[in-house]
């Protein structure tokens, strides 16, 4: 099942976050990440990921790094401490919006 | 996750493809050039390539980098992290054709990607570019009002006040309008050609014919066998001039060019062939030869026509009008005063003739009434070469304005025109009209003020106008600031349109002469002057007269010459015994001190 595109970029970078939360991944690590975790409900391709991870940079909520050392250059991305705050705060509002989803009969389970 | 079976290596590390010089040289960033290292790591298309991805993926991945249209060092970033995500999906096992399907549509990730690239890079280099697409929309704007201004034409055609004054011209059947009579007079007679030449030697420091030892001899021989010429110029005064002020003469540049308005040295003597200003001259002239001559019938026939001259320039639509024709009427007076102040006499001349006289001047005491409706046509016709029907100032309308500005603030007037600072100026035209100029409604409302002004200033007597000629005085309030010149330039153009302090002075002039000449008919009835100039009327003159300096009766002595002086109090309001002290300059400004003497008249033109 694919996400629609308008609840993806909300729900895909706070995933990416939380990812990363975990300890730095480069782009393909990050992806199948997601995939497997998610049943592939928030798989995006690299057209979608590099661009989000770009913009998550430029808001300096990751970080990133090159590793040169092995067989092909990597670039590893990693939380920063404002990407954490976020985290945190996108998780809290999250929440809430399944709770309200879930008290409408949408999400959760509740009746 | 592996990548043993996907051998690869690092761009870095990859041999160069084109080993040529240029290839190296372009593909090198600066850094490394300047250490003598052409290492060529900024060809993105080598990174794809040393990756060894299958074709379809290698394929993707360069239309994604080529799209993204960044920089070379921002693309073999982006190669780098894709090339590497694909055989990290192969090493993983997946297929070429999954990850192709898995990667999403090219364009929209090269356009993702440069936004987000673009989004990171410096504040310096956005802030360039910010600068950078100002300039580009500033240049396409002012293209566009280049355009619009050049798509303006002057509204000429939709004056308002000049309707009624082409009407009164076109009414007049041709056979009876006097400047085509001027023209063929002055062309078949080649009077410039022959008379100015002349005349330049004659004209005093005041600019008035005086007789001298050089030319006046020559000058007085060619009017005395000349008279059937002077007779077709008297004659040419009786007509209205009537000539649409498309051009202050009336001539076309084929008479310009048949009166030689170049003397022998080249110099530019145009002015002359105005014909109502040349023909005073002339007749001013004939009149002092005339009086020589004590031809009492010449003198008369040259006052009636030079004060038929005058009314005839007055009726001209301009706004320099009035003041030539008092102007014209002014030679008169001051030649009829030196008749009288002369020792020879006007004896020659009836009592009959001086009354005549003096009915001829006291009918033209109407004559210098502040004329703003001519006057007001006038600034229509400007302000329609400003602006067009849409009330967008046009490029006529700029360039008057600089014009303008040159000859009024900017430079001195003396000074020749600057094409360089003109052509920037004209260049300037469109963002100096969107910005600062009046559109044509403001403008209206700020030429019926100055109207509205001048009329109140008109009404007023002499006494109680500002000392400054009111005519520069208004220029230069308005338009003070060259913010308020550039903003309000067609003022300078189009008002005010009268000197009302010189007209209001030659109207106190004009009075002096019926003074002068009722003094004399006394003298001749009475042998003797009166003892105040109160004694003068009702016979000799309707009411007693004013001195317009002050408001007050105006005064009268017996000079040292036995001859009346006529006087004002002047500006220091005092009577200072007939005794003028103000500068023989041209200085507009009156002395504070002395009288206002008006007869004599031929003192120095520093005037009151």
């Amino acid at each position: 099942m694919q996400i629609e595109r308008e609840l993806m970029r909300g729900a895909g970078p706070l995933a990416v976050l939380s990812l990363l939360k975990q300890g730095e991944m480069y782009g393909y690590e990050i992806v199948e990440a997601l995939s497997q975790r998610t049943d592939g409900i928030l798989a995006m391709g690299q057209s979608t990921l590099y661009p989000m991870l770009y913009n998550l940079e430029n808001q300096k909520l990751v970080a990133s790094r090159e590793d040169r050392t092995g067989p092909r250059p990597r670039r590893y991305y990693r939380l920063t401490k404002k990407g954490e705050q976020r985290l945190a705060r996108d998780r809290e509002q999250w929440t809430q919006l399944v709770k309200a989803m879930g008290n409408l009969g949408i999400a959760g389970g509740a009746a | 996750m592996s990548d043993d079976n996907h051998p690869s290596s690092t761009a870095a590390t990859a041999p160069l493809h084109d080993t040529s010089w240029f290839y190296r040289a372009r593909y090198t960033p600066l850094r490394d050039a300047m250490r003598g290292h052409l290492s060529a790591r900024l060809d993105a298309r080598r990174v794809i390539a040393n990756a060894k991805l299958p074709k379809p993926l290698a394929d993707v991945t360069w239309r994604v980098i080529r799209g993204t249209r960044l920089w070379r060092s921002e693309k073999v970033a982006v190669a780098e992290e894709l090339t590497s995500h694909f055989l990290d999906g192969l090493a993983a096992g997946t297929t070429a054709d999954e990850l192709l399907a898995a990667f999403g549509d090219p364009r929209v990730a090269a356009t993702l990607i440069r936004r987000a690239k673009k989004r990171a890079r410096s504040w310096t280099w956005k802030s360039l570019k910010g600068v950078q697409y100002g300039i580009v929309a500033m240049l396409v704007l002012y293209v566009l009002l280049w355009v619009r201004l050049l798509m303006r034409e002057p509204s000429l055609n939709e004056t308002k006040y000049t309707d009624a004054a082409w009407a009164k011209i076109d009414a007049i059947p041709d056979e009876e309008v006097a400047w085509p009579e001027f023209r063929r007079i002055f062309v078949e007679h080649k009077l410039t050609h022959v008379l100015i030449p002349l005349f330049r030697q004659l004209i005093d420091e005041q600019g008035r014919v005086a007789p001298n030892d050089t030319t006046w001899h020559e000058v007085q021989a060619y009017l005395d066998s000349h008279q059937h010429v002077m007779d077709e110029l008297r004659h040419a005064t009786r007509y209205p001039y009537d000539h649409k002020p498309s051009r202050d003469t009336g001539f076309t540049d084929e008479d310009f060019a048949a009166f030689g308005v170049t003397d022998s040295s080249g110099k530019d003597i145009r002015y002359f062939a105005n014909p109502q200003t040349t023909t005073a001259m002339f007749l001013r002239a004939d009149l002092i030869a005339a009086v020589e001559h004590r031809d009492r019938d010449r003198v008369m026939k040259d006052v009636k026509a030079i004060i038929a001259l005058s009314q005839q320039t007055d009726d001209r639509t301009g706004r320099w009008m009035g003041t030539t024709a008092s102007g014209i009427a002014g030679t008169l007076y001051v030649q009829l005063d030196t008749l009288l102040q002369s020792d020879a006499g006007s004896d020659f001349l009836t009592d009959d003739d001086l009354k005549t006289i003096a009915h001829l001047v006291a009918a033209n005491a109407s004559l210098y009434d502040i004329q703003l409706d001519s006057a007001r046509t006038w600034s229509d016709i400007q302000l329609a070469r400003y602006y067009d029907a849409g009330g967008g100032m046009t490029l006529e309308g700029i360039e008057r304005t600089y014009d303008r500005q040159r000859q009024f603030r900017w430079l001195n007037r003396n000074q020749p025109s600057r094409p360089v600072l003109k052509s920037l100026f004209t260049m300037l035209s469109p963002p100096i009209i969107a910005l600062f100029t009046d559109d044509r409604e403001t403008a209206e409302l700020y030429v019926a003020a100055e109207f509205a002004r001048i009329q109140t200033a008109a009404a007023s007597p002499l006494w109680e106008l500002p000392v400054s000629n009111d005519y520069e005085s208004t220029r230069t309030e308005i338009t003070q600031t060259t913010l308020g010149a550039l903003r309000h330039g067609y003022l300078l153009a189009m008002t005010p349109p009268v000197h009302l302090r010189e007209i209001k002075v030659q109207q106190a002039q004009q009075e002096a002469t019926l003074v002068g000449l009722a003094l004399e008919l006394y003298r001749r009835e009475h042998d003797r002057y009166p003892n105040s100039l109160a004694e003068l009327s009702p016979m000799y003159l309707p009411n007693p007269p004013t001195d317009h300096s002050t408001g007050k009766p105006l005064l009268f002595k017996i000079g040292a010459t036995g001859k009346p002086v006529i006087y004002g109090r002047g500006r220091d309001g005092d009577d200072d015994g007939g005794v003028q002290s103000f500068s023989t300059t041209r200085s507009r400004e009156p002395s504070k001190d002395g009288d206002w003497v008006l007869v004599p008249m031929d003192l120095p033109a520093g005037r009151y």
